[in-house]
């Protein structure tokens, strides 16, 4: 039988709340209640949290999207099946460093808004120092306590910052920070990261159509240009990055998204209909509007890959890529995505 | 006993106020044929629309606002400027006991601190409502300009496309319904 204190008691349900995706009512008390930093963590506790983390962040993913049968390139090669059938085991492997350890106590110490503690905030090297896993941590950190203030200092330090997964969901966390960090996406197209990626299109896929919706929700015009501003930092650092490593099928979550949205848009006010622009003239509306179209940009852009794989031929370089990325393009009914996103953004290119 | 002593300050200042705006979009012309001709049949059918070349833009205004393209880049920019003079005259009055001396300078000091605080405001709201004013008349000639230029832009492809099947081979047929836009062309290769 393993002992645990209070503390590492409450550590334990938000790992196992936040690893589990359970509703954050399971485990908000232990979030928010007040505690006391303990000098180190009991030797039952640290080998629960190992399980925890090696078990429960894999059926995380696995219920994220890496149980879905997916076709996705591999080293310019077309492979099939869920995650474990395209991936070989050794390829899958996560670790973990101190500062997961150091991040869940962070977490279960803090309270309502507090900024990240001393020894961690404006480090450098607590960016450096993650590893693979800590980021994936971080970002099913960021994700389960969406719904709450409570990190949004956390957001603008590192090693939130620099999290380029945290950073492609959820762009909106950074909207009110000062500074920008570099964000790496190159580094994601290929080995276990890319692995992750592709685990995780289904929910980057669901936080585009979560911004979508919060967008339509805005009404100051300010809040809709930051917003914008991070989204397409965000968007054209990381297609960029795909296409530099052709690898088209990690951005496949846009077009799907982009379907969804799009395709019930019969209005370009349905995409603000509570924005408040009267006080702006038509320069700024204009650029307001223009702010705002994101995700049409990003399709436009993929449609542009998808006019150059037409011309690609069997012996060409990046033939498996152009046809997997033709397949895709047939399936999400790409030529007519493709024209309503133009056709929103020529709406919105001249909005009064 | 001792009087009260009325006190009144009148101030009078003359601005210009400006207000502009501006937006700027892109007209969508298919390279059908080389730039330079591409432009060129734009500039035909934008100048039945009443513009005025200039070089290589075409211009055109239409009270305040001012509409420019460049034939080359495609680029369209739109432009309000307007001026007005301002005359704001204030008056404000106080009271003091003192007719001579320092209480006296002291409310007439406040009283010029007021009608100046007034002045500043007046301006600030008539250049809020000129700003409103020039707004409304871009965003009046948006209205009409993007399907304006749109039917130009597909007079000019029409044009292009007879050109370059002309270039092609030998027109057989050619059969245009100006009601729908449609535009067909018979080539002998």
């Amino acid at each position: 039988m393993r002992v645990v204190s209070q503390f590492e008691n409450d550590l334990l349900r938000i790992l196992q709340g936040v690893v589990s995706r359970a509703p954050i009512d399971q485990f908000r008390s232990q979030l928010v209640r007040k505690q006391l930093r303990p000098k180190c963590l009991g030797r039952d506790a640290v080998e629960l949290i190992e399980q925890s983390l090696a078990a429960g962040l894999v059926m995380r993913m696995t219920r994220s999207g890496a149980w879905q049968s997916g076709r996705h390139l591999r080293a310019g090669r077309l492979v099939q099946g869920n995650l474990w059938q395209r991936t070989p085991p050794h390829e899958l492997g996560l670790s973990f460093s101190a500062a997961s350890i150091d991040l869940l106590v962070d977490l279960t110490v803090t309270q309502n808004c507090d900024s990240m503690p001393s020894r961690v905030a404006n480090s450098n090297q607590a960016a450096i120092d993650c590893t693979l896993g800590d980021r994936v941590l971080q970002y099913c950190i960021a994700h389960a306590t969406a719904e709450l203030p409570l990190l949004s200092e956390w957001y603008r330090q590192e090693p939130l910052i620099s999290n380029e997964l945290i950073a492609l969901a959820m762009p909106d966390r950074y909207a009110a920070a000062e500074a920008f960090a570099v964000l790496d996406f190159e580094a994601w197209m290929t080995g276990t990261k890319a692995i992750m990626l592709e685990a995780l299109q289904p929910e980057f896929g669901e936080s585009m159509l979560r911004l979508g919706h919060l967008k339509s929700q805005l009404a100051d015009p300010g809040q809709v240009e930051q917003l914008g501003i991070h989204e397409d930092r965000v968007f054209n650092a990381y297609l960029t990055a795909a296409r530099k490593q052709r690898r088209p099928d990690l951005c496949q979550f846009i077009l799907v998204a982009g379907n969804q949205l799009l395709s019930n848009t019969t209005s370009v006010r349905q995409w603000f209909p509570c924005l408040d622009v009267s006080k702006l003239n038509v320069s700024q509306r204009a650029a307001t509007y223009r702010s705002g179209a994101s995700l049409p940009r990003a399709i436009c852009q993929i449609g542009d890959w998808h006019r150059e794989s037409r011309s690609i031929g069997y012996f060409d370089e990046g033939y498996v890529e152009s046809q997997w990325l033709k397949s895709c393009w047939e399936q999400v009914g790409g030529n007519q995505l493709r024209q309503q996103a133009e056709r929103v953004l020529k709406e919105l290119d001249v909005q009064a | 006993m001792s009087r009260a002593y009325r006190v009144t300050v009148k101030e009078s200042a003359r601005r210009v106020i400006r207000a502009e705006d501006c937006v700027r979009t892109q007209l969508e012309v298919l390279g059908l044929l080389p730039c330079e001709q591409m432009a060129e049949l734009l500039a035909i059918e934008l100048t039945q629309l009443g513009f005025l070349r200039e070089g290589g833009q075409m211009i055109r205004d239409e009270g305040k606002v001012r509409t420019m393209i460049d034939l080359a880049s495609g680029m369209v920019d739109l432009s309000a400027v307007e001026d007005q003079d301002l005359e704001l005259e204030r008056k404000k009055s106080g009271m003091t006991r003192d007719d001579r001396g320092q209480t006296r300078k002291q409310v007439e000091e406040i009283l010029k601190q007021q009608l100046a605080h007034e002045i500043d405001e007046g301006v600030e709201r008539s250049q809020g409502e000129l700003q409103q004013q020039i707004t409304d008349k871009l965003e009046s000639v948006l209205r009409d300009l993007r399907s304006e230029l749109d039917h130009a832009c597909n007079r000019a492809t029409a044009a292009a496309l007879k050109i370059k099947a002309a270039q092609m081979g030998q027109i057989k047929e050619m059969m245009e319904d100006p009601s729908s836009g449609s535009l067909t062309i018979v080539v002998e290769l």
